[in-house]
């Protein structure tokens, strides 16, 4: 049953939303798009990351097998919330600092 | 003289028991009246509403009414189920869930059930409180959810453990077991790996105890946690992890602000489209 699913690109999260909804929430706001494209969108964005993340630490391009292996590791998937969060409060405490004009 | 008084005491006694199992059978005469005369009312209640279903339109007030009837006046049906079949199975706390349970079974019965069938309302519904109290039972009592399936195939397992162990006078493999009961023996691996795992233990629970009878207090898990977590954690990792943050950042960065909040909604981080441009500004 897990091998089957491991197969499969999706990505499982507790706290996220789901592709549709996504869709939803941006196409009013700006950026019309169905579902497939919000999770097209969001996969390649991950391998953007990945692969970009492969190259600065071993100045090499990943093959296509490999950064599905990254995207799909449980380390990437569980790092890439918390760096997520961590940015968002980076990016708070900035605006916090920044003097008001 | 006694045997007078024996005599009458037996005659009052024979007498009592008599006006007893009379009162017993006229008990169970009403009983039976009763739950006979509920059926009909159901029955009634149904046909009346399924002929209210039929109208266009809806009539939905009345309808609403007819099956908050029929919820009343069978709700005894649940309690009886789950005060004979689950009360002393489970803790005393668990039990008024259980009837709230049963009693969502029992809506869902009413909106399934088929008058025209010809069977009572109670032998169609008792299904389904039933479906609805054991799912509740699989899936909620453990603080560790597993999905209800996994737990029903290890029922079996467990069964076709106790027949094979007979069988063979050993205790029998996982294939064995597999092949016993038809599943492939990844899924037998896996519901019992998933039933074992629910047991879940206190932090504050003591293991590792002494066993030589001193008074050591042992080490709790949740002391043993630590250290273990802390042995991990060096300055060399600490700075491993800023290092990857810092990079992980600059690759964030070379995305389109679309893609950014896309992957921002996705993980939660964000839950709107206006929360991220009032955290990361409109002008990226």
């Amino acid at each position: 049953m897990n091998e089957v699913y491991s197969k499969k690109e999706y990505v499982t999260v507790e706290d996220g939303v789901d592709f549709r909804t996504i869709a939803k929430e941006v196409t009013l706001n700006g950026f019309p798009m169905n579902h497939a494209t919000a999770r097209n969108i969001v996969f390649e964005g991950i391998k953007t990351i990945a692969s970009d993340l492969y190259e600065k630490n071993t100045s090499s391009v990943p093959s296509e097998e490999k950064l599905n292996e990254i995207v799909n590791s449980r380390y990437f998937q569980e790092s890439l919330p918390d760096f997520l969060f961590k940015i968002c409060e980076e990016s708070l405490a900035k605006k916090k600092t920044e003097p008001k004009l | 003289m006694i045997l007078q008084t024996e005599t009458s005491q037996s005659n009052k006694t024979s007498s009592l028991s008599e006006k007893s199992i009379a009162e017993i059978t006229d008990k169970k005469t009403l009983k039976q009246e009763t739950v006979s005369n509920l059926k009909e009312k159901t029955i009634d209640l149904f046909i009346k509403m399924s002929e209210l279903d039929q109208l266009t339109p809806k009539p939905a007030r009345q309808i609403e009414q007819l099956r908050n009837q029929i919820i009343v006046s069978n709700k005894e049906l649940v309690l009886h189920i789950v005060n004979k079949e689950y009360s002393k199975r489970v803790p005393q706390n668990v039990v008024p869930d259980l009837y709230q349970e049963g009693m969502l079974g029992m809506i869902k019965a009413i909106s399934r059930f088929d008058v025209t069938r010809g069977v009572a309302f109670s032998t169609y519904a008792v299904i389904w409180i039933r479906q609805y109290v054991n799912t509740f039972l699989l899936t909620q009592t453990y603080s560790v959810r597993t999905p209800s399936n996994l737990v029903t195939l290890y029922g079996k397992i467990k069964r076709a453990t106790e027949d094979l162990r007979v069988k063979f006078g050993r205790e029998p493999e996982i294939k064995e077991i597999a092949s016993f009961i038809e599943k492939p023996t990844r899924m037998v691996e896996l519901a019992i790996y998933a039933v074992n795992t629910q047991s879940t233990s206190s932090l504050d629970e003591i293991h590792n105890q002494s066993q030589s009878g001193t008074n050591d207090s042992g080490v709790n898990l949740y002391n043993s946690l630590d250290a273990d977590e802390l042995e991990g954690v060096t300055a060399e990792t600490t700075i491993d992890s800023e290092n990857n943050y810092l990079l992980f950042k600059e690759s964030f960065n070379t995305l389109s602000t679309r893609e950014k909040l896309l992957i921002m909604i996705r993980y939660g981080v964000v839950s709107s489209t206006e929360e991220y441009f009032a955290i990361f500004g409109r002008d990226q």
